[in-house]
């Protein structure tokens, strides 16, 4: 008897939560507010793989077996051009009651996620989950901004991925879409120590930046859908909108909004994957022959 | 009776340890997650918003 409870005590221990991490060159820095990380939670998670593998050339490696998740397809990594850039999770292995929590999660980094939770929760915010220890990826929460966006903080374990220039398919930009743009500045600013700064784009419209000194970190904005929940939403650099959002519908996909100009130059364009995970498009830079 | 008790700790325990051993399977960290920011069919189901709608991205 004495024996199945160390056994299930060992189980525990060897089978801990265990993710990879965010970065195969960790720089040992932790830059409070900038998002290092994006996990995309799929409930059809062989067709959303198609999806970025068609239309941005991603590269999925199941690896839930490695990390003891409970299948190989419970996490993959997603790598493009050979380099890591977020996770998949499958919404099938989470023990959760909702019908559908699928989406992208960006993952903010902090210097200390347990003070960066406590902070979240004394001003207004949830914390859904706890900060707990997640392996060689650090130690991770997952938190509701006082305005209902959801995302996670976490403290990587070696530091964060050095800044790189985006290529085409890559992660280019996050933005925080929310109800309250003032209060949520105040928050995040309180919360990260950034500056914002607010830029004009077009007629009677600023686009809001919470920056660490010239460091553009991620933007802000009124929700631009009406009575839809407060949103982060990741852009990806692409060359030309409309060519992927034309394929989007055959690849199991919706497109939220076409391909369109932007004041200041560029495409955009937002569309959902085949689990309904909402993800945006952007040229960069504005000027395409400057590629 | 004794070994009614006995047996009867043996059977919870089995189940202690299935319990924590499937519980301790999963990437649990977003098992609290418990909705979508996208739920809701979409935003404005298929067929594209047109330009009514202007969203972000980066700037700098």
């Amino acid at each position: 008897m004495g024996a199945l409870v160390l056994l299930a005590l060992l189980g525990c221990t060897a089978t801990g939560i265990s993710l990879p991490a965010v970065t195969e060159a960790p720089t040992g820095k932790h830059e409070t507010g900038r998002i290092v990380w994006r996990d995309l939670i799929s409930d059809k998670p062989a067709e959303s793989r198609r999806f970025y593998e068609e239309l941005f050339g991603w590269e999925f490696e199941g690896v839930g077996n490695l990390f003891n998740l409970g299948g190989e397809d419970a996490y993959s990594l997603i790598r493009h051009n050979g380099r890591l850039i977020g996770g998949m999770v499958n919404e099938a292995r989470l023990q959760n009651e909702a019908d559908d929590i699928s989406q992208w999660v960006v993952l903010m980094s902090v210097a200390d996620v347990d003070e960066a939770a406590a902070a979240f929760a004394a001003d207004g915010g949830e914390v859904l989950t706890p900060p707990t220890d997640v392996a060689d990826r650090g130690r991770m929460a997952i938190v509701v901004d006082p305005q209902g966006a959801l995302l996670a903080l976490i403290q990587t374990a070696e530091g964060d991925p050095a800044w790189q220039e985006p290529g085409y398919g890559d992660f280019l930009w996050d933005e925080l879409w929310t109800t309250d743009l003032a209060a949520a500045t105040g928050f995040y600013r309180n919360m990260t120590g950034l500056e914002e700064d607010d830029v004009e784009v077009g007629e009677d419209r600023a686009y809001r930046m919470l920056n660490r000194g010239d460091q553009p970190t991620f933007g802000m904005m009124t929700h631009p859908f009406e009575e839809k929940r407060p949103v982060w939403v990741t852009y990806i650099r692409v060359e030309d909108p409309a060519a992927i959002t034309a394929r989007v519908a055959e690849l199991g996909g919706t497109v939220y909004l076409d391909a369109q100009d932007r004041p200041l130059g560029g495409q955009v364009a937002l569309i959902a994957d085949p689990s309904g995970a909402g993800i945006a498009l952007q040229t960069w830079p504005f000027d395409s022959t400057a590629d | 009776m004794h070994k009614q008790i006995i047996r009867t700790c043996r059977i919870l325990l089995l189940g202690a340890l299935c319990l924590g051993l499937s519980g301790c399977e999963d990437p649990q960290v977003y098992g609290s997650v418990g909705f979508s920011s996208y739920s809701g069919g979409g935003y404005y189901g298929r067929g594209g918003m047109g330009t009514s709608i202007s969203i972000g991205g980066r700037i700098r």
